[in-house]
């Protein structure tokens, strides 16, 4: 969860507004075309492709307090146990080539999420134009590419796992931009080189931790620029990304302030010193750098991903995060396993003043339970096999134990008394992946 | 046992002899005349969208299993559901469009002869005059 609070209104603010505007111009642009386009022409044969992906999919976990979570973005229970919401998906992506170099796609996506609304379900809605051979530009709503997966991470079978490991992948928040980017790519010898530069904003939708409270974020300033390089059965990646995240003023934040004002001796300063986190979280910026190896011989499957998340006051999860993994095809089968952690670099916020005389206490606990609560510091060790059923079909079935630290359990659906004590889950998934 | 050898021999090249190429093929008037192996590869995975002579290309794959299967094996050193995989990621990231699948060979034979710049790939040596041979792919 991101909490900050609105920002600055600066001229490049205007500008990027200005922006941000025009990419939800094209993005409409994008889907009447792409609805009238076949009309025109009367026919199938326009240049219309429709393709899509689809998981149906179970996982089961065996603490009744805690709630699975594929990532931030879904409905928070923490009573729920065994779900086919995390991982269930359809997605279905129009694509239209026009004069040679044009391209416009549109992808609707659903999938569990905390309200429904046609504009959140909509992940991609671009037009892309290439120019030149290797040059794409793309402007509208395109997939944020922070990390190896990011922009194909709701397609499971395009993974080898029933999902990407949640320790890098489950507390990333924005899943498309409205924005653009450009991407240069080239071969020299045997290996491909690929630049990309984006830019954009988004307003991903998420729920408090015990799913009681809808908040309404928004990443602005997004900007990612990313280099890759694919040499024979290598593939290696680098990036480095930053944006502006900002979310609706808390509720109780004019109170705490007041009873900074009121309330003398430690209550008072302590009150707030509390406020002040929320407000300077105003404005900060949140910094991602990623790196990534990936082997793919045909037989062995083998990659690793690390990743840095420092922030300048912004209240999100900061630390270090990868993962390991290992796959081996044989005939069908893929047996894999991994291993991946999230090390965070924040202390637990922890009350040194007695409030009880003050009647503030519950104030002051949620508070500290708001501010603590998007603290993530686990590992998980996962065993799973894929089972490639038939041409662009797959099942897999996948054990993971994970140890999640006490007071940071931001990557679950959970209450605060919860937190408060560490514990080791088993998840068990199972599901079906397909593309068409 | 002389005669046993002889057959063995003949049976070797026999088995030779029916060992399929595949054919990378193009429109006759497509100026360009042959494509290398890296070429074809940049071709498909989408590493280029044009041909060497800077134009844009349009590519095909075959929707017979086993031509698809002996393809994406002997030109792109893959496994199918590797090469699945690999498209899937290209496509739902938006980076690319879906490939163009033809089910026979009659149906690439019709887009090639439509297309100076659309490329594909047979089983066998193609008897059409209209299209050319780029590339031989020795499995």
């Amino acid at each position: 969860m991101i909490l900050s609070l609105p920002i600055k209104s600066s001229l490049f603010r205007l500008m990027t507004s200005g922006c941000r505007d025009c990419a939800r111009y094209v993005c409409l642009v994008n889907i009447s075309f792409l609805c009238a386009v076949p009309l025109a022409y009367g026919q199938t044969e326009s240049g219309i492709q429709f393709s899509g992906f689809a998981t149906l999919g179970v996982s089961s976990e065996n603490k009744d307090d805690l709630g699975f979570l594929r990532d931030g973005t879904q409905s928070k229970d923490p009573s729920r146990n065994t779900s086919f919401f995390p991982d269930s998906t359809i997605g279905g992506q129009l694509s239209f080539a026009f004069a040679d170099d044009w391209r416009a796609t549109s992808q609707l996506v659903y999938r569990d999420r905390p309200r429904y609304k046609l504009d959140e379900s909509l992940e991609l809605a671009f037009l892309g134009y290439r120019p030149t051979s290797g040059l794409d530009i793309r402007l509208g709503r395109v997939a944020v590419d922070m990390f190896q997966l990011s922009d194909f991470r709701r397609v499971d079978y395009a993974n080898l796992w029933v999902r990407p490991p949640t320790e890098v992948y489950g507390w990333i928040l924005p899943v498309s931009i409205d924005g653009g980017d450009v991407a240069y790519g080239f071969s020299k010898d045997t290996g491909f080189w690929r630049f990309k530069l984006q830019y954009g904003d988004s307003k991903p939708i998420l729920e408090f931790p015990d799913g009681s409270e809808l908040v309404e974020a928004n990443f602005n300033d997004f900007v990612a620029a990313t280099l890759t390089f694919d040499v024979d059965v290598w593939r290696v990646r680098v990036s480095y990304s930053q944006a502006t995240p900002s979310a609706s003023p808390l509720a109780f934040l004019g109170t705490l302030y007041d009873v900074g004002d009121l309330v003398t001796g430690p209550v008072g300063e302590e009150a707030t010193a509390l406020a002040d986190a929320f407000s300077d979280a105003s404005g900060a910026k949140v910094r991602y750098s990623q790196a990534s190896l990936g082997y793919d011989d045909g037989d062995w499957i083998i990659d690793t991903e690390f990743t840095y998340i420092t922030t300048t006051g912004a209240i999100i999860p900061t630390g270090t995060a990868g993962y390991l993994s290992a796959g081996r095809r044989m005939g069908a089968f893929t047996p894999y396993a991994f291993y991946s952690r999230f090390f965070t670099d924040q202390e637990l916020y922890e009350s040194n003043v007695d409030w009880s005389q003050s009647g503030f206490e519950v104030l002051r606990d949620a508070a500290i339970a708001s501010l603590n609560g998007v603290q993530i510091e686990q590992h998980t060790q996962a065993l799973g096999v894929r089972w490639d059923i038939a041409t662009k079909v797959a099942f897999k079935a996948q054990w993971e134990q994970t140890h999640i630290e006490a007071g940071k359990f931001a990557a679950w659906a959970h209450t605060n008394d919860r937190a408060s004590s560490s514990t080791t889950v088993n998840l068990f998934s199972f599901a079906v992946n397909l593309v068409f | 046992m002389n005669i046993f050898y002889v057959l063995l021999v003949m049976l070797f090249l026999f088995t030779g002899f029916c060992r399929a190429d595949i054919y990378v093929v193009t429109h006759r008037d497509n100026p360009v005349q042959a494509l290398s192996h890296d070429q074809l590869r940049d071709l498909y995975l989408a590493r280029s969208q044009s041909l060497p002579n800077g134009e844009g290309a349009t590519i095909y794959e075959s929707g017979e299993a086993d031509l698809r299967a002996r393809f994406i094996l002997s030109a792109l050193s893959m496994r199918e559901r590797q090469f699945d995989a690999y498209w899937a990621r290209l496509v739902f990231a938006g980076r690319v469009l879906p490939l163009k699948t033809v089910d026979q060979e009659s149906e690439l034979m019709s887009h090639l002869s439509n297309n100076t710049h659309a490329i594909g790939y047979t089983d066998g040596l193609p008897e059409s005059d209209s299209v050319k041979t780029l590339l031989v792919i020795n499995e």
